[in-house]
């Protein structure tokens, strides 16, 4: 039997944070995971909001039209019920504890040779960052007014719009602004906080781009980098304009003609270590050799600079190398979500939070004179049962891919407390015809399934269908909620930080 | 693999309409008795039917009650395949078995017909069937061995084709990709047929004969000479479950029905199949309600179904021959035989075109074999048939066998050799060449880099489809979701994308994985997905990735 204020379920980011802020606000706060989350899988960019649910990509998640693109959202949408302020607040916190442990995030990151940092950013060129259907505010209220806006008038968006706000210090004119992240099939991917290692790249500021891949590893080809980047290049004309070239790197556990498959975590932990990080610098630079000199020059390299969460490394490498470095996104193992977790596990370990691995919690207990206050939940793992009693519990248990969602062929269902869900897969809407969006200029699908989730109020506790909280001490956070799709939006870690903070800010209310 | 251009500059004996595997067969046969012959595919071979059922290789105990002469064709044509096409064959045997709500009467009589068709029954004990098959369930009343087998539809195409090309020695191509648009005729002579590529260009290419091997399309095809061929295409729903459910073939002792029949294949198993007629044999969208009615049909045998983990269900459609039909609304798909008809359309007036239609894979060499028979009667040739003689595949000589060793894993090498055939001796020296390109790209099936670059590098490969129908990368557990973007990289990587962009290639490869996530979008599988749709969508944000040039650049209405 264990006795928490706050208790906690789910390793996930959602999880970790909500156990973080929950400590931090001095609660006795005890963490229930069964597994890494999704964080192993996803990445550490803290993606707020690329896109809304229409398709048009977001530039500015806090300035589009006279609001914020947040109020483009559907009511129920997690951020729509935490406010804008909220929301702020939650980055602020989140960005506070990890420069607290070091692990500074950036926001947005741009790179490019250092020269270029006293270039100014016009609205034109930033808004020119978004693939296919570019839009900044400018460019959505354009699109509202005019029935069919060609692209290329997306592309020349007066620049007076928003001038007040690129009058930023040199150096972050990216400010307030998505980063667009080059992915391993050269598709760019808005994100809005990025760990050290990742950046932007400013295209109008480069000369060359180098795309780096390692013989063996085949998560990552630079080839196929830089013909989705071209393909970029017909509506994106600084990119079109930017030498790319691919580099090979060969592997470094290729010894005696032994061969092995190589993934990126590999290859990540071999980084970690003085030899592999020499590895690095002596090969990449002997490619750089047979490279004709460039002035303004950024090297894309696969997410492989150290697992461990070391902030200087990038910059101790790209110093050696003479060069800026950049990682790419990457199909998982996600090194960047893991270096993340590394951070985050190490900030709970500081606040006292007692972190349970292992826990397969099985129901929750209802109070005898309250069925509506759940004094504590079971946990039955191997065989045996134990109850952790607390005053507040915050589910961050996950969706149907993190297990907090169990899906039959005709019913949902909230695996902890059995919360209620209507969404069913015998609805008509539970998928659509098409599993992505024919092309870059469609509206992305919407399926019935991503929406689904447990319904909560403004103070995330679960509601039931006729609006009615069910519990007054439970409150939901990440993909266990209803109402938002992070395969579209891009939004996947920001809703897991600011529902924790909001689900965690809640049940220190009542813990 | 011939262009159309080239191949209309010649002159056939026979075009084959159909890649399917009586169309393959026809081609081998063809071949071998030394006409020549060009088969020709609408879209990729294996595409149709012949990749859309349960691979089952029959031994004809599931027809000898109510078919008897097809049952004993398929005891035949069994130990044929068995011998000629070990490659294609995986000798599970099957097991018949009779539960509470089947009747004892029709147990009786299925003995017999199965003595009297030749069929060798071995009736177990109960104990030995539990033991032999755990998942059953414990309240099945009897059960029997049989010489079932599973059947890879995919490979027996594919090596039937590569056979007949060998033999033919120059004389004997296929070409994909190529549809048929027009039968020519002069005087109640067939001269030739037109076809259009994938580019929108048509040619007229000239023949003496043309079989139609077209399966459910057999009445298109007739039609467009005029003629009426009675071919109902009927569509029958499978479920791909993600392990072995049980070893071996599982058929419920009962009159032929729906959802009674499950063919386990390498790491996964197979149940089936439904029946509904339907007007369009490219009809091959798989419902949600047929896939629950199976699983409440399989559930008699395997009652822990529903805690099997589905992979996908997919559909094709059965060519069903029946001159009593009316039309659509003729008697239940299941009335009609399987038992396969060579139709001499000689007999309505037009010389040089006859169709072979309905019957099963298991006995398409039979009826390759009837069809040849009747080509080589109407024009004069003699020469008897000898597919049943040898083998698809010449086996690997010793030599490449080591070299082989020397490149595979050991648990990867049998694998290897019986997938590659003649693709072996390239694949193994592309890894001899790059060591590295032994490296798996799809761990689910075990297909590394060379076998998918050497498979990618054919002029019938277009698209990741065409490279998964041939390599299984994207059959597995995974069902593309880390294989997908890592082909599309090495096909990128390699140059093999042939001038195709890498965004279109991603998203025809996902969206035909998808038509078979839909109807089973719960449990594990939908889990599965949501992954899926992290790495593509909020990962590499393949919603975002463009072409050269964009097709729809404007913003849609």
């Amino acid at each position: 039997m264990t006795h928490a204020d706050v208790l906690v379920v789910g390793g996930g980011l959602a999880g970790l944070l909500a156990a973080f802020f929950a400590a931090k606000a001095g609660k006795r706060t005890r963490l229930l995971t069964r597994g890494a989350g999704a964080l192993a899988v996803g990445g550490g960019t803290l993606d707020l909001l690329g896109y809304l649910p229409d398709g048009t990509p977001v530039d500015r998640p806090f300035a589009l039209g006279e609001g914020t693109a947040f109020d483009r959202l559907p009511p129920e949408h997690p951020y729509r019920l935490a406010g804008e302020e909220q929301i702020r607040a939650a980055l602020a916190a989140f960005a506070a504890l990890c420069a607290e442990e070091g692990f500074p995030l950036s926001q947005p990151h741009d790179c490019g040779h250092e020269a270029s940092h006293t270039t100014v950013h016009t609205t034109a060129q930033a808004s020119s960052l978004a693939p296919a259907h570019t839009r900044s505010q400018a460019g959505a209220q354009t699109r509202s007014q005019n029935a069919s806006p060609s692209l290329s008038s997306s592309l020349s968006l007066p620049t007076t719009q928003n001038a007040s706000q690129t009058k930023a210090p040199a150096g972050s004119q990216g400010a307030d602004r998505n980063a667009w992240l080059v992915t391993a099939i050269g598709s760019l991917k808005p994100s809005w906080l990025l760990p050290p290692g990742l950046c932007a790249p400013r295209f109008s500021d480069l000369d060359e781009l180098l795309v780096v891949g390692v013989e063996g590893l085949k998560d990552l080809v630079p080839e196929l980098v830089i013909h989705g980047l071209r393909a970029l290049g017909s509506l994106r004309p600084d990119i079109a304009a930017t030498r790319m070239t691919a580099l090979h790197l060969p592997s470094p556990f290729a010894a005696g003609g032994h061969v092995r498959d190589l993934s990126t975590l590999d290859l990540a932990r071999w980084l970690d270590l003085p030899e592999g990080q020499n590895w690095f610098v002596e090969n990449l630079s002997r490619c750089l050799t047979a490279l004709p000199s460039q002035r303004r020059r950024l090297a894309l390299v696969p997410p492989i600079l150290g697992l461990r969460p070391d902030p200087g490394l990038p910059a101790a490498l790209a110093a050696r190398l003479g060069l800026d470095l950049g990682e790419l996104i990457t199909a998982p193992p996600a090194i960047t979500g893991l270096r993340l977790r590394g951070v985050l596990l190490r900030a709970l370990k500081r606040l006292g939070v007692i972190v349970q691995e292992q826990a397969l919690v099985v129901r929750a207990v209802p109070a005898d004179d309250n069925p509506a206050h759940c004094t504590a939940l079971v946990t039955g793992t191997a065989g045996r049962e134990q109850v952790h009693h607390a005053r507040a519990v915050i589910l961050a248990t996950g969706g149907i891919y993190g297990g907090g969602l169990e899906v039959g062929p005709e019913l949902v269902r909230e695996c902890v407390a059995d919360l209620p869900i209507t969404a069913s897969p015998q609805d008509a809407d539970w998928s659509a015809p098409r599993a992505y969006a024919a092309s870059a200029a469609q509206a992305p699908m919407q399926h019935g399934f991503a929406h689904a989730g447990v319904r909560v109020n403004q103070h995330f506790q679960p509601l039931d269908a006729e609006g009615v909280c069910v519990y007054d001490n439970i409150f939901c956070a990440g993909r266990l909620l209803r109402g938002y799709d992070p395969a579209t939006e891009k939004s996947g870690n920001g809703v897991a930080l600011v529902s924790a903070y909001a689900a965690a800010r809640h049940a220190c209310e009542v813990a | 693999m011939i262009h159309l251009q080239e191949a209309a500059r010649r002159d056939w004996d026979v075009v084959v309409i159909g890649g399917g595997c009586t169309g393959a067969a026809v081609l081998r046969d063809l071949s071998l008795r030394g006409f020549s012959a060009l088969l020709v595919e609408q879209g990729d071979l294996v595409h149709g039917t012949s990749a859309r059922f349960h691979g089952l290789l029959h031994s004809g105990a599931r027809y000898a009650v109510g078919d008897p002469e097809a049952a004993r064709e398929c005891v035949t044509e069994n130990a044929i395949l068995k011998r000629i096409a070990p490659h294609c064959v995986e000798r599970t045997e099957g097991l018949f078995v009779r539960s509470r709500e089947d009747s004892a009467d029709h147990e009786t009589r299925w003995l017999e017909a199965c003595t009297t068709a030749g069929i060798t029954t071995r009736p177990l004990s109960l104990a030995e069937a539990r033991q032999l098959e755990p998942n059953l369930t414990p309240d099945m009343l009897t059960a029997y061995a049989v010489p079932d087998a599973g059947v890879d539809g995919f490979r027996l195409v594919w090596q039937q084709v590569r056979s007949a090309v060998r033999h033919g020695e120059g004389r004997v191509a296929f070409l994909t990709y190529a549809e048929l648009v027009g039968l020519h005729q002069q005087q109640g002579q067939i001269t030739g047929v037109t076809l259009r590529d994938a580019q929108g260009e048509t040619r007229t290419v000239p023949c003496a004969f043309v079989v139609s091997a077209a399966g459910s399309w057999s009445g298109r095809v007739a039609a467009l000479a005029g003629l009426n061929m009675p071919v109902r295409p009927d569509r029958g729903t499978l479920v791909a479950f993600n392990h072995r459910v049980c070893d071996r073939v599982i058929n419920r002792l009962r009159k032929s029905g729906d959802g009674d029949i499950f063919v386990p294949h390498g790491s996964i198993t197979i149940l089936g199949t439904t029946s509904a007629p339907t007007e369009d044999p490219a009809d091959t969208r798989p419902r949600r309600e047929d896939v629950r009615a199976l699983l409440d049909i399989g559930r008699v045998l395997f009652p822990k179904i529903d805690s099997f983990r589905i992979l996908r269900a997919f559909a094709g459609t059965r060519p069903l021959y029946d001159p009593g039909a009316t039309g659509a609304t003729g008697a239940d798909g299941r009335g009609v035989s399987r038992n396969f008809v060579v139709a001499d359309h000689e007999k309505e007036g037009l010389r040089g075109f006859a169709t072979v239609c309905g019957g099963k894979l298991t006995t398409c060499r039979l009826m390759a074999e009837r069809v040849v028979d009747l080509v080589c009667a109407r024009t004069g040739r003699e020469a008897a048939c000898t597919t049943a003689d040898h083998p698809l595949v010449e086996e690997p000589s010793e030599a490449l066998r080591a070299r082989a060793a020397k490149v595979f894993p050991a648990q990867g090498l049998e694998t290897a050799l019986s997938r590659l055939g003649e693709e072996l001796e390239p694949t193994v020296t592309r890894i001899e060449q790059a060591p590295w390109k032994k490296a798996l790209l799809c761990e689910c099936e075990l297909v590394t880099v060379a076998e998918f670059e050497q498979v990618a590098s054919a002029p019938t490969s277009h698209s990741l489809n065409d490279i998964r129908r041939r390599t299984r990368m994207g059959m597995g557990t995974c069902q593309g979701a880390f294989c997908g973007s890592r082909g599309l990289a090495a096909l990128v990587g390699a140059g093999l994308n042939k001038g195709r962009c890498a965004a279109e290639l991603l998203r025809d490869f996902q969206e035909e994985r998808w038509q078979g996530f839909r109807p089973v979008l719960w449990g594990d599988e939908l889990r599965e997905i949501e992954l899926a749709r992290g790495i593509y969508g909020a990962t590499l944000n393949v919603d975002g990735a463009v072409c050269l040039p964009e097709p729809a650049n404007v913003e849609k209405p």
